[in-house]
């Protein structure tokens, strides 16, 4: 198991409110990590952080042992990727297109894509379920294509970590579970890990080994998903009664009645 | 089975047909005008320079014209591929944004103060960029960007008219038609060339890159490219283009626009195509525009802004139907 990114004393606020205090944090390899909080709670700023996308001001981001900031941008690239949240409305461009920009760190500036990589972004439309779809514009598509789409330029990019900013996100339920096994089978082995902003505590109940929990005051909690994911701690973090229901092996947080 | 790459299976072939075309519009501006033969003599007389009245109309004044045009016409629509993917909206252009009318605000300013014509390419430039500055610095996200290059232009517009109504009566007129786009002025076949291709070869490599800005600004950070210095090259070499551009032919509206569209409509989105595709169709536009506007009433030579506006309105106004319309292809 190998320390892959780790975060010391890190302290994110949004204005003048602190959201994060002196977070300590360690993703190593064959971890799959959950993040959970309420709306506003710091989850998006969290990941852009942990990215190397937004400056740290109070504690530090490190990637294999050395300074995030001190990484060239595509060097860093190459082994780490970022599932933004929303993909904004996009310059016209293909699916093939777009799925290939994934490829752009791992090639010089006058690189010509090969036909490996070709053969990786057609994989990675596959797995999305998006074969046969290479040509259209990606402005046809709908929102939860789109958000496929999205997720196989992160599978062509092939980072060794994923930050994942609610990738499940306009899926439907049958794409939502397809998705969550194919994350965690390509960033969940013993050389992958990945982080992924979820808002369903039972998809991170199934297929997360860890979880960070964020409430948005500033403190936090990480550690194993079977002490984090507990209906006690989360009715907590959400401020909302939920209750562990299990039947036939699988367990689910369902929220209770409110007042 | 081996996949195709898409740039060799569509972009690279249509990219030929482009140059085709751009070699058609000069065939076109240096067989037409006054002085008409048949096709044959022409050949003859490019063969032989300075030989006869043919190859003199063709070595002095046509080809030196047609070169002009192709270059400044190839400046526009690069600005214009740049431009819009620094707003990420088809819509950009140097013109709509006020860029060239910076760089005309500026040009009329240094001729009013009488600085030499060498003068007038740098001050140009210098127009063409604090105006991207202004504009981007007033507006930094994508629609309100557009708006606020429109209301810019618009304060540049007051600001040419306050300058043409205080010059001396007698440089009025030559004023307004380099402000309508001209080429019937001294042709600067070599600065316009040279202008184009250090632009060119300095935007290439960046075309990847574009590709990835398209998607947004964090997208484009999270794969590798470093934005700050991409958007600040993109800014240099769209107005250095934009400021050649007016120096030489004034503000020619709609070629920027335009050609990255059409482009873009012909052989897909990669900037790897788009932008030299659009120096070739840029460039075959504004050729094809100035031989209608010195053939159309001549003797009398028509502004060729005007032209390129007459052609460029209902052409935009057709290309925003068929991408509002839905499926774009």
């Amino acid at each position: 198991m190998t320390v892959l990114l780790q975060a010391t004393a890190l302290t994110l606020g949004i204005a003048d409110r602190a959201l994060v205090n002196d977070l300590e944090l360690t993703i190593r390899t064959g971890e799959r990590w959950a993040v959970l909080g309420p709306n506003g709670s710091g989850k998006t700023t969290l990941l852009h952080t942990l990215a190397g996308l937004r400056a740290v001001q109070h504690g530090e981001v490190g990637w294999r042992g050395q300074a995030l900031s001190g990484i060239p941008r595509r060097r860093l690239s190459c082994q780490l990727g970022l599932l933004l949240q929303d993909d904004p409305t996009s310059f016209p461009a293909t699916v093939l297109e777009s799925v290939l920009t994934g490829r752009f760190p791992h090639l010089g500036p006058f690189g010509w894509e090969s036909n490996s990589d070709l053969q990786l972004a057609e994989q990675a439309l596959a797995d999305v379920d998006l074969a046969g779809l290479s040509g259209r514009d990606v402005a046809s598509l709908s929102g939860g294509e789109r958000r496929r789409l999205a997720i196989a330029t992160l599978l062509a990019q092939a980072p060794t970590l994923a930050l994942l900013d609610e990738p499940t996100n306009h899926l439907d339920l049958r794409h939502q579970t397809q998705l969550m096994s194919l994350l965690g089978a390509r960033f969940g082995d013993a050389e992958h890990a990945l982080l992924a902003v979820l808002h369903d505590p039972t998809l991170a109940l199934r297929h997360c080994s860890h979880a960070l929990l964020l409430p948005g005051n500033g403190s936090w909690h990480a550690g194993q998903a079977d002490h984090m994911l507990t209906a006690q701690r989360l009715s907590e973090l959400y401020g909302q009664p939920l209750q562990l229901v299990q039947q036939d092996g699988l367990r689910a947080f369902v929220p209770g009645a409110g007042d | 089975m081996r996949p195709t790459h898409p740039l060799r299976e569509r972009g690279l072939p249509r990219l030929g047909l482009l140059l085709l075309a751009a070699l058609v519009s000069i065939a076109f501006a240096l067989t037409t005008g006054s002085l008409e033969l048949p096709l044959l003599d022409w050949l003859r007389a490019i063969a032989n320079p300075g030989a006869d009245l043919a190859s003199r109309v063709l070595w002095e004044l046509r080809l030196p014209r047609a070169f002009t045009a192709f270059a400044v016409g190839g400046l526009l629509g690069l600005a214009g591929a740049l431009m819009q993917v620094l707003l990420r909206n088809p819509l950009g252009d140097p013109y709509v944004l006020g860029v060239s009318g910076g760089a005309a605000f500026a040009v009329l300013l240094a001729m009013l103060a009488g600085l030499p014509a060498l003068w007038l390419t740098p001050v140009a430039f210098g127009g063409a960029l604090a105006s991207t500055l202004l504009v981007f610095a007033l507006a930094r996200a994508g629609q309100s960007l557009l708006l606020t290059g429109v209301v810019v232009a618009a304060g540049w517009g007051a600001g040419i008219s306050f300058a043409l109504s205080t010059s001396p009566p007698i440089q009025l007129p030559g004023m307004l038609f380099w402000l309508m786009g001209d080429l019937s002025g001294a042709p600067a076949p070599r600065l316009s060339a040279t202008a184009l291709l250090i632009v060119l070869v300095a935007a290439l490599p960046l075309a990847r890159a574009l590709n990835l800005l398209g998607r947004g600004e964090l997208a484009a950070a999270s794969l590798g490219v470093t934005t700050s210095r991409l958007r600040w090259q993109v800014y240099g070499l769209a107005s250095l283009a934009t400021g050649v551009a007016v120096s030489i032919a004034g503000s020619i509206g709609f070629v920027g626009l335009i050609a990255p569209h059409l482009v873009r409509m012909l052989a897909g989105s990669d900037h790897r195509v788009v932008l030299p595709g659009s120096v070739l169709l840029g460039g075959a536009l504004l050729v094809f525009a100035d031989t209608l506007a010195r053939t159309l009433l001549a003797p009398l030579q028509l502004p060729v802004g005007v032209l390129t506006a007459l052609l460029g309105v209902p052409i935009f106004l057709w290309l925003l139907r068929r991408t509002t319309a839905g499926g774009r292809r």
